[in-house]
């Protein structure tokens, strides 16, 4: 990697470049973490802080940017408890701590003993209408933010990184150090809460 | 012995699966983000297609669960603030400072 003996020599461009590349995605993260958006900044900042000054004993043996997002989960987790808010990463053994959550509420499919069990009461429907126009489009969105707003943390965590900051699975195992069956348990719990949550606003109940 | 209460009617106009396809759809719907990441095992793969092709309710979840995906992608877009000019410039002489002074 060319980035890091940049970094090292003290490459303007390079730090610039690593500003413009995760500034707002570490914000992002930092909001899971932490009460409010000024603490996050000041855990965003903390963190290239911590960049800055730990670049040489950086060892290469994650990528840059898994070590650069420990560094902010480090942050914010004391950042956390000093806040008197529980921080339960996906990494810190708390990944599966909610138990067993169906995707989907049991009642919906034919229960236990009756003929074809397990199969559909009545199906779902599908939401095939696209959005009329722009504000509608942002409205669906709106309803995704605050479905995974009310994520468990672990959960909001994973999806967060996954959809939509977009990493890989690999390197989302790799930075909160959890094994790639938890990591797809997290994000499949997640995305099944979001998707009832738009489920409930597609048919006109309460999101 | 384990009683079950009785069977409900058929739900009106939902077709009943072929003897063959032996996925629940109970059990797909937690299998969709397996499937997605192509995680699912070689010998569980083509039953769970044979279910797909017949199941209309599970295509739609399916579908939906993908749409979740698109849309939280959007979310990038919208959410926070970019970092103000300032405290780029701060951090900016932050790491000049640090790199020079070493």
């Amino acid at each position: 990697m060319v980035l890091v003996p940049a970094l090292r020599d003290g490459d303007d461009a390079a730090f610039a470049w690593l500003l413009t590349r995760y500034d707002r995605s570490l914000r992002r993260l930092a909001m899971n973490y932490v009460p409010s958006g000024a603490i996050a900044d000041e855990v965003v900042q903390d963190t290239w802080m911590g960049v800055i000054n730990g670049i040489d004993h950086f060892e290469g043996r994650s990528s840059l940017k898994t070590w650069v997002f420990r560094i902010l989960m480090n942050v914010a987790r004391a950042r956390g408890a000093r806040e008197h808010r529980s921080v339960p990463f996906a990494a810190a053994g708390g990944a599966l701590e909610e138990g067993a959550e169906p995707a989907l509420d049991p009642d919906r499919f034919r229960a236990v003993g009756n003929e074809h069990a397990g199969h559909w009461v009545s199906y779902p429907a599908a939401w095939e209408h696209e959005p009329e126009d722009r504000i509608e489009a942002g409205e669906t969105v709106g309803v995704v933010r605050e479905a995974m707003r009310h994520l468990p943390p672990a959960q909001q965590e994973v999806m967060t990184l996954r959809d939509v900051e977009g990493w890989t699975p690999s390197e989302i195992c790799d930075a909160l150090n959890i094994s790639e069956t938890n990591q797809r348990v997290l994000l499949h719990r997640a995305r099944s809460k979001v998707r009832n949550a738009l489920e409930q606003y597609f048919e006109g109940g309460e999101a | 012995m384990t009683s079950y209460p009785d069977p409900p009617p058929p739900t009106p106009g939902l077709p009943l699966p072929p003897p063959e396809d032996d996925l629940p759809c109970a059990a797909f719907v937690e299998m969709v983000t397996d499937y997605l990441d192509g995680a699912i095992p070689d010998d569980l793969r083509g039953r769970l297609e044979y279910h797909l092709a017949f199941c209309d309710g599970c295509r739609s979840v399916l579908a939906q669960i993908e749409r979740v995906v698109q849309l939280a992608g959007q979310l990038t877009e919208s959410d926070v603030d970019a970092l103000p000019e300032a405290e780029r410039q701060e951090l900016m002489a932050a790491f000049r400072a640090a790199r020079s002074g070493r």
